[in-house]
């Protein structure tokens, strides 16, 4: 059991590191979500209330289309350098590298997170520091990441790559945008929690089921 | 409520279209394969 | 190298028999629905084609499972076949809906839920092909299809709660006439439940001619592989 997490800590830390020398990711990531809710602002002028409302919403696809961005490169390098092989050699149980590069996925979702909520909250003179609000974000970050580490390790492998992922993914992704934001609208307008809990339950549900399912198929993911 | 009839045409119309189209579709593509299977023995 | 023989031809002839009858049944035993007016007919034939839209990818499903326990790529030309045929029923299924609700309830769309949930299955679905078309060795395209098929008809269940927790003004059709439901007699059942029938058999006698094309495309692209080995070898040699 030992010997199993500090791979998995090895591989996080791997990845954690080629991200951090390089920042690839982290800067389209960040550069596209704050254009994005700059995009937001001139593309629905409304009035204080009505923006208060849609925050959630409007937050979380900024989210959804910065992730997507995160994941098409996450998989890159193994791509390029040919180191699945390399991994599947020198890792025990291919369920660890799947788990890593979701976790690794899901920590950079969550740096997204970090800074895009305090820019939002200052354009929009709003304050989104709400910690049910934080929760459902990072609920939805990890079925995020849950979803798209396995279609990303898949469409690395095919001919149209970045184009593909958008494309799997967000018919793929509908549950968890409809919790996050009914969920977030419920939270941000100040309801009571059996209102909204059953989309958290539906949050929480939908990362269990992802999870598992992938860590049961990610073999034949790498495997010939 | 005459009008409606209108619509019931329309969506009948739709049904048989799209299955009718397709099954011509799959009798194209059949003759194809057939004729180039038929080659294929031949040479 | 299949080709087409005497128990097709019976099975198309006795699924076209069943598709008119149903038609029949529709126009002349069905009485006309009192709040919705003719219209409302659409709905037999609607609720056939939505319910083998939903069978075919189930088909799949299970299909996919199979190929990943046991890679085998006559699996494979019927999980595609079954996708594609489902996606043609719940096209049908989405049109028929759309020309219904347009005069019965004044909108193009409804956010009903089953309607919803099955056209983001059809994007599912529709998105498996594209994946097939990045991958040009078959064994991958037919495992990572499956892999897919597998994630997208998990999320279904999920999808379609989620929906319908958030709206819903389809009709219950089971109930008691109202303002815009349905108030449903015995002829009406048994129609209904004919037209689904009647379907079923044309989504049995499309899937074997469709998987058979398949196989029988499949068979010519290693017919053509091995040739052009054979070219190459007597390049290389010669």
């Amino acid at each position: 059991m030992k010997n199993w997490l500090s791979t998995l800590k090895t591989l996080i830390w791997k990845d954690l590191l080629q991200e951090w020398r390089s920042k690839d990711m982290l800067t389209a990531m960040l550069a596209f979500a704050i254009l994005s809710i700059f995009i937001f602002n001139y593309a629905m002028e409304l009035d204080p209330r009505q923006r208060a409302e849609l925050a959630p919403g409007i937050l979380w696809v900024v989210i959804t289309f910065s992730g997507t961005l995160g994941l098409n490169r996450s998989f890159v390098a193994e791509q390029e350098q040919g180191s699945f092989d390399a991994l599947v050699m020198a890792v025990p149980g291919l369920g660890s590298i799947w788990l890593a590069k979701q976790i690794s996925n899901f920590l950079m979702m969550l740096v997204l997170i970090v800074i895009v909520l305090p820019i939002y909250s200052l354009l929009y003179n709003q304050n989104l520091f709400v910690p049910g609000l934080i929760l459902t974000l990072i609920l939805g970050a990890w079925s995020f990441s849950a979803a798209g580490t396995l279609l990303a390790s898949m469409t690395a492998q095919t001919r149209m790559r970045d184009l593909l992922l958008p494309v799997l993914l967000f018919p793929i992704l509908m549950p968890v945008n409809m919790a996050v934001v009914k969920a977030g609208t419920g939270i941000m307008s100040g309801a009571a929690l059996a209102s909204y809990q059953v989309w958290l339950t539906i949050l929480l549900v939908y990362g269990i089921i992802m999870t598992t399912i992938s860590l049961m198929v990610f073999d034949y993911v790498i495997l010939e | 409520m005459a009008d409606t009839f209108n619509y019931f045409v329309a969506g009948y119309v739709v049904i048989f279209g799209l299955l009718g189209a397709y099954i011509g579709w799959l009798v194209l593509l059949n003759r194809k394969i057939q004729k180039k299977i038929s080659e294929k023995k031949r040479s | 190298m299949l080709s087409w023989n005497k128990k097709l031809s019976f099975l198309a002839i006795f699924s076209g028999a069943l598709i008119l009858l149903a038609f029949g049944l529709v126009l002349f035993y069905a009485p006309v629905e009192q709040n919705m007016g003719v219209v409302q007919k659409v709905f037999y034939f609607h609720v056939a084609a939505a319910w083998l839209g939903m069978l075919g990818f189930l088909v799949a499903a299970v299909c996919a499972v199979l190929y990943l326990r046991k890679a085998n790529l006559k699996l494979d030309a019927v999980m595609a076949s079954s996708v594609e045929i489902g996606l043609l029923f719940t096209a049908i299924a989405n049109f028929t809906g759309m020309i219904w609700a347009r005069p019965v309830w004044n909108t193009w769309w409804t956010w009903d839920p089953r309607l919803t949930t099955m056209t983001i299955m059809a994007f599912t679905y529709i998105a498996y092909f594209l994946l097939r078309r990045g991958i040009d060795d078959p064994t991958k395209k037919a495992r990572f299809g499956s892999i897919y098929l597998i994630i997208g008809f998990a999320t279904v269940p999920l999808t379609f709660f989620s929906a319908r927790l958030l709206r819903t003004i389809h009709p219950t059709i089971f109930g008691t006439a109202g303002t815009g439901d349905m108030a449903m007699t015995p002829a009406m059942y048994q129609t209904m439940g004919f037209s689904i029938f009647a379907f079923s058999v044309l989504f049995a006698l499309l899937l074997i001619v469709r998987s058979r094309l398949r196989l029988n495309q499949q068979w010519l692209e290693e017919q053509e592989a091995l040739e052009q080995e054979e070219e190459f070898g007597e390049v290389a040699n010669g």
